[in-house]
């Protein structure tokens, strides 16, 4: 997807909106930022695109700040999901729905072991819960209507143009 | 190359994450400085759902007040019965006092403020609330629902503070259980039940036993309940914190001093 400055507005006042969200919606099954992050996973960006990556970047910290995280925890998660995002579409899988969804899969299941080793050797906490693996299963449905109605507006677009 | 600048944003991101700058003065300096801002962007843009929300809630509510209502009625009675035990047991404890020429050496002093935003749910459990500097708001001023306990002032902007939770991965407090006084440290689950830790005499304590601050530390005042025990393992107790921190719209400071000898 290459932007043009109203698509660069369009993009940010989305983030700035998602990100919002958190302030209204305290739910303990859907992670806002895992949800953003299927939107960044699903999005066939542009490969030469480089302002994407550092605007994300600034999203991450305005959230980390919102929501009273560590400084660059936001921020690595939406840059993860863009740089597989971004792999996917150098590899030619972004048009293979299955695989592309099992990479998802994959990618979620080593953040979410990431995190919660983080937690255990640094605060001594088992923080494996049902409510923690029901926000993980959820953000996987959540990934399928998603991902077609990008596809689909991105199909779209393109066709438009 | 174009992926190369979002990989070293990547690594850029886990090292100030894992090397948890956090906790240096910059990075409180700036928190505190921007949380303002942040906040009243965020809220402004979100306000439209925000107002949708809260509509519904609103209607949610009325549905429930009559209800609400019978429930006040029947409780009416035993609440009553509670309030003369709560009255003849004060009067015992300024007896008490008088005997044993104690005084009571703390002085409490708290102002209400409203909550603002509510981020609960993650491990990193804070909320928002309105009132800051402007309102001589300090960094460790402990803060109450109406049932107890439940988290402490962690960062001061203009005029919104932040609150760490009791719930918060970060959280620790000095607490004593049971009416024997066993002192232990709690510490926060995220979403999980808090749990008490270094415990002495575990095997005396029960399921049941009310929790409060232990004052020390010199954050809590003591005697603040927090909950009770509601499971034990070999070396960890579990507690229910007695107030429904997503239920809140409204907070305590206390502002607390010892009193001055004269």
């Amino acid at each position: 997807m290459n932007l043009s400055f109203k698509g660069y507005l369009l993009l940010n006042g989305f983030f700035l909106f998602f990100i919002s969200l958190n302030n209204v919606f305290n739910l303990n099954l859907i992670d806002f930022t895992l949800v953003l992050s299927i939107f960044l996973y699903s999005i066939k960006w542009d490969e030469s695109e480089w302002l994407v990556p550092l605007f994300l970047y600034v999203w991450g910290i305005f959230q980390d700040i919102l929501l009273g995280m560590n400084f660059g925890y936001s921020g690595s998660i939406f840059l993860f999901f863009y740089v597989l995002s971004q792999l996917a579409s150098i590899n030619g899988l972004f048009e293979q729905q299955k695989i592309k969804f099992i990479i998802f899969i994959t990618a979620l299941l080593i953040l979410f072991i990431i995190k919660n080793l983080f937690i255990y050797l640094f605060y001594q906490l088992n923080y494996l819960s049902i409510d923690e693996l029901s926000a993980f299963l959820i953000t996987v449905l959540l990934y399928i209507p998603l991902n077609s109605i990008i596809i689909y507006n991105q199909k779209k677009y393109e066709k438009i143009r | 190359m174009s992926i190369l600048i979002p990989i070293g944003l990547i690594i850029f991101s886990l090292v100030f994450y894992f090397g948890r700058f956090d906790n240096s003065n910059f990075s409180n300096v700036l928190r505190a400085k921007s949380i303002n801002t942040v906040y009243s962007i965020s809220s402004i843009v979100s306000s439209p759902i925000s107002l949708i929300k809260n509509g519904l809630e609103s209607i949610y509510e009325i549905k429930n007040i009559y209800e609400e209502n019978k429930n006040f009625k029947d409780m009416q009675l035993l609440d009553s019965a509670s309030f003369q035990e709560i009255v003849s047991m004060k009067l015992k404890i300024a007896q008490y006092e008088k005997l044993l020429n104690a005084s009571s050496d703390i002085e409490f002093d708290f102002r209400t403020s409203r909550i603002v935003g509510d981020f609960s749910n993650n491990f990193n459990g804070t909320l928002i609330i309105n009132s800051g500097k402007k309102e001589n708001n300090k960094v460790d001023m402990p803060v109450l629902g109406s049932n107890g306990i439940i988290g402490r002032i962690s960062q001061v902007g203009e005029s919104l503070s932040r609150v760490l939770l009791i719930s918060n991965i970060n959280s620790r407090i000095p607490v004593i259980i049971s009416e024997d006084g066993y002192h232990g440290m709690l510490i926060g689950q995220g979403r999980e039940n808090p749990t008490i830790e270094f415990v002495e005499h575990i095997e005396k304590i029960s399921i049941g036993d009310l929790v409060t601050t232990s004052g020390k530390g010199g954050i809590f005042p003591p005697f603040q309940l927090i909950g009770q025990v509601v499971g034990k393992k070999s070396n960890e107790i579990e507690i229910s914190i007695f107030e429904n921190i997503s239920a809140l719209s409204h907070v305590k400071l206390l502002n607390y001093k010892l009193k001055q000898e004269n």
